[in-house]
């Protein structure tokens, strides 16, 4: 029996409503951008489709997803680095949404500030703190999706969470 | 001595292992500064994970949609026929004379077939010089058509190599030769 509790492999469509927050939230954090992170989603999870000795291990296939993409969304960096300049006032709006009190609104600000803090890091920064907060892996599997050591990772995390600390401390984030 | 930040940090992320983990948990339970830093990390983290409420619903059952379907949103194949080609135009033209000749000489063969041909050329001792070349079933009409000239004509009929005649009835005047050499 798979670590999932499943005697055979479960559905596609077990596994796809178990991982897509998962993937959707760490697409969405390194890209900055729910229309590209949706795309990478769709390719991630189509990859998968064909990928069926995957399907019985849930966390193999997490880790697996979250690694394609990782190897998707450079791509996507490379692009977005040349239009940062023309395109961060967009990027800032495309994760918010329309509520109307004022409390949703700061709850809102202050996800926009958490994004915009995000987008502030560098890749080698923004993914491993992505990687960690969003999609719970450990310093040894983030380690060995971006092929760096175990003491780099934690390098990295702890220069993009004090980067985003001091980032949303200044921007006075909203905390509940 | 407080631990390094960094140490916090992975202690924070449960990257701690268990002897070390126990000591650090030990100091910070005494040490205001190490506690004022976890409590930053933590609201750090809230955050970073507060999240709409089902803010990934609606993107999963597009892409869910997108998935069944195979539907790409914004890749919309053009059929081979619709699509712009763009050449230089010396390209262009010379493409365009290559088209020309072949459609000109397609045609040319297309009458051949049908038609026949004829060559008139002048002939070196004077006169005029025709040559036919007609299908099969158009030679009896085309014979037929010159017996009804006036003008004085000589006709050679060329066949082709790969026709093969085969001799019917008696060779009379082969039979006429080979007699006188019989013995009596």
């Amino acid at each position: 029996m798979s670590s999932t509790g499943y005697a055979h492999p479960p559905p596609f469509d077990v596994v796809y409503e178990t991982l897509f927050p998962i993937i959707y939230r760490v697409s969405l954090r390194v890209t900055g951008d729910r229309e590209v992170a949706e795309d990478l989603c769709h390719d991630a999870f189509i990859k998968l489709m064909e990928r069926s000795d995957l399907l019985a291990d849930i966390q193999q296939s997490k880790y697996w997803l979250i690694r394609v993409v990782k190897n998707l969304s450079l791509n996507n960096e490379k692009r977005r680095n040349r239009e940062k300049a023309a395109y961060s006032k967009f990027s800032r709006l495309s994760v918010t949404s329309t509520e109307s009190s004022e409390k949703q609104m700061i709850r809102e600000m202050t996800r926009a500030d958490v994004q915009s803090a995000l987008d502030a890091l560098p890749y080698n920064l923004r993914v491993p703190l992505v990687f960690r907060e969003y999609a719970d892996l450990s310093y040894k599997e983030i380690g060995a999706i971006l092929r760096i050591s175990e003491s780099n990772v934690k390098v990295r995390i702890f220069r993009a969470r004090e980067r985003v600390g001091k980032a949303l401390a200044e921007g006075d984030a909203y905390v509940s | 001595m407080c631990p390094d930040r960094q140490i916090l940090s992975a202690y924070f992320d449960g990257e701690i292992a268990a002897p070390w983990g126990r000591e650090i948990a030990a100091h910070v339970a005494t040490c205001e500064l190490c506690r004022a830093q976890l409590s930053r990390m933590e609201g750090t983290r809230g955050l970073l994970t507060e999240e709409e409420a089902q803010g990934w619903w609606a993107p999963m059952e597009r892409v869910r949609l997108r998935i069944i379907g195979h539907v790409p949103l914004e890749r919309h194949t053009v059929p081979a026929w619709r699509r712009q080609v763009s050449l230089p135009l010396p390209v262009a033209l010379i493409a365009a004379a290559l088209l020309l000749t072949f459609g000109i000489t397609l045609a040319v063969l297309a009458t051949r077939t049908n038609m026949g041909y004829i060559r008139v050329t002048k002939a070196p001792a004077g006169g005029t010089e025709y040559q036919f070349a007609v299908p099969y079933d158009k030679v009896e009409a085309l014979l037929k058509s010159m017996g009804g000239a006036e003008a004085n004509i000589e006709s050679v009929m060329t066949i082709p190599k790969s026709v093969k005649l085969i001799p019917v009835g008696e060779p009379r005047m082969g039979k006429a030769n080979e007699f006188p050499r019989k013995k009596p």
